[in-house]
């Protein structure tokens, strides 16, 4: 997602979930606690860990949530995933 | 010399052997020697008994008694230059001659189309880079399942001026045959698709991909290294590459196998060996005791693999049952009989690995984290699979039921330890 200068545009979120420097399956495990801590939130996951790209899009199927925009984190340093409720809902 | 006491008992171990072998004299008929020749393992027989909890014939199976007879028997008959003119080298290379014939039977090719390599690895790297070399002239694109072994990739990548483009798979790790022909159709020097995935065990449409590439004359390499001595050996391919520590025998034999009239052209220095194939002094005892743990394969493949694909079976229904948040992965029908591979949610490979070894259960994994792989899988990630917490397990030969008992007793623990370590109980 970026503007017509080519500059990273922060999809809108409820909070960042900074995982960088750490590895599989911890960033997946701060995604599920967060979602059970506030259910509705939108989180934008940031990590540099080359499971993420395989395992965030798994977990949102797997636990129902919507994998709304993935790509670069705002700095460039890793990746970013912006992972929301479910539409019709808060999901489990 | 000074008499008797020099002269080598007859029988007895012969003065090259290494000290500690233990062995004693290597018997033609494969008869006697067994109970002196290694750890305790009951008489010997014909059929295999894997080390106790040893679930990872994916990687290596264990040798075969008959690989070990013919081994030791052919160390001594079959140690000379195959292409000398004299008694010893006659002798080598009639049990060369006779192994050839026996490995390409059961690969549905004729003994002069197949070579012996130093390994599966060697004999992937020389089929792409051969079938490369003998069709510059149309490119040196080179397409592959996107699933392939990494020797199959690098191979492909180190074609001179090549390019390497990857066909994608379904989630259960089947190549779209679609995709495949779509970039078959924008030209290509060789196509690349294994008969069945090593780490899933999904069996691949090779028939299907095999008439793709007829329809454009691009020639079709099988790495067929899981499929042979375990399930049919596919046809269609232009050249067919294997790996005999799969099917128990040693470790140091591949087979590549061309077609009579496959462009294939070697891409090593000129060396006369193994029809040109490949280079290098051939290891006459291992391509004997590789034939012989094949036909040993093939001769109980039918009653064995049944067995397998049972078991399998029960592990593919019980752990999701036994286990939360598993996702087990490849397909349950279209398959190898012995492979299955699941990944646990908020679990680390190792830590997994680590926790069956301790249990004295031996598997492997696709995670990242395991060892120096920084990367999960790239098959899991083809497959857009969950990699966490990834194992799989391959049941070697006469694998005993109780170690998949034991696995399905272990496991829940073993993961339930896992996630109370990371704090990720009940997420």
């Amino acid at each position: 997602m970026t503007d017509t200068d080519g500059v990273v545009v922060r999809p809108p979120h409820d909070r960042v979930l900074d995982e960088r420097g750490k590895r599989c399956p911890m960033p997946v495990i701060s995604l599920a606690r967060a979602t059970n801590v506030d259910p509705g939130q939108r989180l934008l996951l940031l990590t540099d860990d080359a499971a993420a790209l395989s395992d965030v899009p798994a977990w949102c199927s797997l636990r129902g949530r919507v994998l709304e925009w993935t790509g670069p984190a705002p700095d460039g340093m890793g990746d970013a995933f912006l992972v929301a409720p479910p539409a019709g809902g808060e999901g489990s | 010399m000074s008499g008797e006491a020099d002269q080598p008992v007859p029988g007895g171990p012969s003065p090259q052997v290494g000290a500690g072998a233990g062995s004693g004299s290597p018997n033609l008929r494969g008869g006697a020697p067994g109970a002196a020749d290694g750890p305790p393992a009951g008489p010997a027989t014909t059929a295999s008994r894997p080390p106790a909890g040893y679930l990872d014939a994916a990687s290596s199976e264990p040798l075969r008694p008959a690989a070990r007879q013919a081994l030791l028997a052919a160390l001594d008959q079959g140690w000379a230059d195959p292409s000398r003119r004299y008694h010893d080298a006659r002798r080598a290379s009639l049990l060369l001659a006779a192994a050839r014939e026996s490995v390409a039977a059961v690969l549905g090719a004729r003994a002069d189309e197949v070579s012996f390599t130093a390994s599966g690895t060697q004999a992937v790297h020389l089929g792409v880079l051969g079938l490369a070399a003998g069709r510059a002239r149309s490119g040196s694109r080179v397409v592959a399942s996107a699933v392939e072994h990494s020797a199959v990739l690098h191979a492909g990548r180190a074609v001179p001026g090549g390019a390497l483009v990857t066909a994608p798979v379904d989630p259960l790790g089947r190549l779209d045959v679609g995709a495949f022909d779509a970039l078959l159709s924008e030209g290509a020097a060789l196509a690349a698709v294994q008969s069945a995935n090593y780490e899933v065990g999904t069996r691949q449409p090779v028939a299907a991909a095999a008439e793709a590439a007829g329809r454009h004359g691009v020639p079709l390499l099988v790495d067929a290294a899981q499929s042979v001595g375990h399930d049919e050996v596919p046809s269609g391919w232009s050249v067919l590459t294997a790996s005999a520590h799969k099917w128990g025998g040693p470790a140091g034999v591949g087979v590549l196998a061309v077609r009579t009239g496959a462009r294939w052209r070697s891409p090593s220095p000129d060396d006369p060996r193994e029809g040109g194939r490949v280079p290098g002094f051939v290891d006459v005892p291992s391509v004997v005791a590789a034939a012989a743990a094949l036909e040993a394969a093939e001769a109980e493949r039918r009653s064995e693999m049944p067995r397998l694909r049972a078991l399998v079976d029960r592990i593919r229904a019980r752990v999701p049952e036994l286990v939360p948040d598993v996702v087990v992965l490849g397909d349950p029908d279209e398959r190898l009989p012995h492979i299955v591979t699941f990944s646990c949610l908020y679990v680390d490979g190792e830590a997994l690995l680590d926790g069956l070894d301790r249990a004295g259960l031996a598997v492997s994994s696709g995670s990242s984290c395991v060892a120096d792989a920084l990367e999960p899988s790239h098959v899991l990630a083809a497959m857009g699979a969950l990699t966490q917490g990834n194992l799989r397990v391959s049941l070697p030969s006469g694998v005993a039921e109780d170690d998949v008992d034991r696995l399905l007793a272990v496991l829940p623990d073993v993961v339930a330890r896992v996630r109370a370590t990371l704090g990720a109980e009940g997420l």
